[in-house]
C-alpha cells in the first residue's frame, strides 16, 4: 500500500516572536488539491502558522514538511528555492511601492528569470484579466484602493504558476462586495485543483472556501473537520467562536 | 521624573548593566548584518541598475546640502584662524591651518554627518515602512534575498559617494576660505593656493578619502539596520529614523577618533 505525503506537514511545532510563543506544538497536514482553513479569533498565531510555512519564521521547536522534505531547517538560499513553489497573499496585499501593478505581478517571473519576456508580458495580462483588471497594468498601488490591491495580490501570487497557495485574511477589510469577488477568485481557483490554505476569522467565508477546516485557540488546534462537522461541533469555545451572542445566552 | 532617570536612581548598577548588555547585543548584531551585507556585494548577481538608481539619490541629491556645509564650514575656519595668525602675525599663512583641518577632519566629518541626515534617515525610513508593510516579507515570499535586493545597493551607494561629496565639501570650503582671505585679509588668492596646497601632501588626502569611506558604509550600514529590524507599529518608522540618525552620528564621531589616533601614529 502507498501512503501518500501530505503536500504541506507540521508535526509538533511550537513558533514564537522573541519571548512570546504564538503557537504550543501543533500539527496540521494538509493534502494535494485540498483547500485547508484556519480559521480563530485575531491575534492568535494564525498568519505566523503561513509566515512557518513559507519559511519566513524558523520554528522554535518541531518540523515542518513541504513535499516530504523537512524545510524547517533548510538554509535562507535552499529555502528560497522552496519558496519559489508556494505564493502568498499578504493581508494587505504588500505590494512593493515603488513599482507599477504590472511590474509588482511580473515580478518573480523577471527576478528569476522564470520564462522569456514576452511570455511575461502575456502572463501578465492573462492574470489581470483573471482578477478583473486588465487596465491597471501602469498604475502605482498608491493608486488602488483596498480591494483592487488585494486582486493584484493575487494576480502576483497567480502569475508564476505556484503549486501552493497562502491567503492571509482574504476578505479582512473589504466591502462585501469587494469580500464576494475575492471569493470567486479564490473559487475560481480551486476548480484547478490547486493546494490552497486560508488564514481567516470571516466565518462565512471559512464555510464558503474550506474543504476541511481547523480552528485555532490562543495558540493550538481546538478542532479539525469539515465544514458541516464545525457547525455541529459542541466544544465550549468553538461555540463561543461561532455564536458568541448564543454562548453569551443573549440570543431569543 | 523620565523612566531613565527613575530607573538610574532606582539602580544605577542594574541600569548601567543593561545599558551595557543592550549595546553589545545591537552591535553583534549589526556585526553579524554588515558580514551578509558585504558577503552579498562579493557574490553575483550584481544590482547595477538599483545601485546606479541610489547612487544619484544618495550622491546627487546629497550635493546641494553638502556644498552649503563646505561653503559655511570654510568661512567659518577661515574667520577663526584669523583671530589666531593675527596675534601672530601671519594672516598670510591662512590656507596652512585651513588645509589640514579641512581635509583631515572637518570635511569628511561633516559631510557624512549631513548625509547621515539627509540619506540615512530616508534610507531608514524608506526600509522601516516596508518592514511594517510586509514588503520585505513579501520579498522574501517571493524567492529574493532582501540583503541583496534592498541593502546592497544602498550601502554601496553610501560607501562609494561619501568621499565623492566630501572631495565636493573641501573644494567648496577652500572657496569660502579663499573668499573671506582675499576680502578680510587681504591675502592674494595666489598666495592663499599656494600656502593650502603646500600643506596637502598625498597621506593628508588619503587620510581624510578613507575616513569619509569607513563613514559613508557605517552610514549605509546602520541605516539599514535599523530600517530592515524596525517594529510592527506605525511608531517604529519614526522611532528606525531617529536611531538611525543619533548611532550613525555618535559612530562617526567615535571612529574618527579613532582613525585619527591610527593615522597619527602610522601615517602623518
Amino acid at each position: 500500500m502507498v501512503v501518500r505525503e501530505p503536500v504541506i506537514r507540521l508535526s509538533h511545532v511550537t513558533l514564537h516572536y522573541g519571548k512570546n510563543e504564538v503557537v504550543t506544538d501543533v500539527n496540521l497536514e494538509v493534502e494535494s488539491g485540498e483547500t485547508k482553513v484556519i480559521l480563530g479569533p485575531s491575534g492568535v498565531g494564525k498568519s505566523t502558522i503561513l509566515k512557518a510555512i513559507l519559511g519566513l519564521l524558523k520554528p522554535k521547536s518541531g518540523e515542518i514538511y513541504f513535499q516530504g522534505i523537512e524545510i524547517s531547517k533548510l538554509s535562507e538560499p535552499k529555502l528560497m528555492q522552496v519558496r519559489l513553489l508556494m505564493a502568498m497573499v499578504f493581508q494587505n496585499g504588500a505590494l512593493f511601492d515603488s513599482m507599477t501593478v504590472g511590474e509588482n505581478v511580473s515580478y518573480r517571473l523577471r527576478e528569476h528569470a522564470l520564462i522569456s519576456p514576452k511570455a511575461t508580458e502575456e502572463r501578465v495580462q492573462s492574470v489581470l484579466k483573471f482578477v478583473g483588471l486588465e487596465g491597471a497594468l501602469k498604475l502605482s498601488p498608491a493608486q488602488l484602493s483596498g480591494g483592487m490591491r488585494k486582486r493584484v495580490a493575487i494576480a502576483r501570487a497567480l502569475a508564476p504558476y505556484p503549486q501552493i497557495f497562502l491567503f492571509d485574511e482574504p476578505t479582512v477589510g473589504l466591502d462585501p462586495i469587494n469580500s464576494f469577488n475575492i471569493e470567486q477568485l479564490i473559487l475560481k481557483l480551486k476548480e484547478r485543483r490547486v493546494t490552497i490554505v486560508i488564514v481567516t476569522h470571516d466565518i462565512e467565508s471559512a464555510f464558503r472556501l474550506g474543504d476541511s477546516i481547523v480552528m485555532l485557540h490562543e495558540g493550538k488546534f481546538i478542532f479539525e473537520g469539515t465544514p458541516e462537522e464545525l457547525k455541529r461541533n459542541t466544544d465550549k469555545r468553538v461555540r463561543s467562536f461561532l455564536d458568541p451572542a448564543g454562548a453569551a445566552g443573549l440570543n431569543n | 521624573m523620565s523612566k531613565i532617570a527613575f530607573y538610574l536612581v532606582q539602580n544605577p548598577v542594574i541600569y548601567c548593566a543593561t545599558l551595557i548588555r543592550n549595546f553589545f547585543t545591537v552591535l553583534g548584531a549589526m556585526t553579524d548584518f554588515s558580514r551578509l551585507a558585504v558577503i552579498s556585494i562579493f557574490t553575483p548577481p550584481y544590482k547595477r541598475t538599483i545601485t546606479r538608481i541610489q547612487m544619484n539619490e544618495i550622491g546627487v541629491g546629497s550635493l546641494p546640502i553638502v556644498a552649503l556645509t563646505g561653503l559655511f564650514m570654510g568661512l567659518v575656519s577661515a574667520l577663526q584662524s584669523i583671530v589666531e595668525l593675527r596675534s601672530i602675525g601671519a594672516t598670510s599663512y591662512l590656507g596652512r591651518p585651513l588645509g589640514t583641518t579641512i581635509v583631515r577632519e572637518m570635511g569628511p566629518v561633516l559631510s557624512s554627518m549631513m548625509v547621515a541626515a539627509r540619506a540615512g534617515s530616508a534610507i531608514a525610513a524608506e526600509l522601516a515602512s516596508m518592514s511594517i508593510g510586509e514588503q520585505i516579507d513579501a520579498l522574501r515570499a517571493e524567492g529574493s534575498d532582501p540583503i541583496k535586493k534592498l541593502v546592497e545597493p544602498r550601502l554601496v551607494a553610501c560607501t562609494l559617494m561619501v568621499p565623492v561629496l566630501t572631495i565636493v565639501c573641501d573644494l567648496i570650503a577652500f572657496v569660502g576660505g579663499s573668499f573671506i582671505a582675499t576680502n578680510v585679509v587681504q591675502v592674494s588668492s595666489f598666495f592663499y593656493w599656494d600656502s593650502v596646497l603646500e600643506v596637502l601632501t598625498p597621506a593628508f588626502i588619503w587620510g581624510g578619502l578613507i575616513k569619509s569611506l569607513v563613514f559613508g558604509f557605517v552610514i549605509g550600514m546602520v541605516s539599514c539596520y535599523y530600517g530592515m529590524k524596525t517594529g510592527f507599529s506605525s511608531a517604529g518608522v519614526g522611532e528606525a529614523t531617529t536611531k538611525a540618525v543619533v548611532t550613525t552620528a555618535i559612530s562617526i564621531l567615535a571612529i574618527d577618533f579613532l582613525l585619527t589616533k591610527i593615522f597619527i601614529i602610522t601615517w602623518w
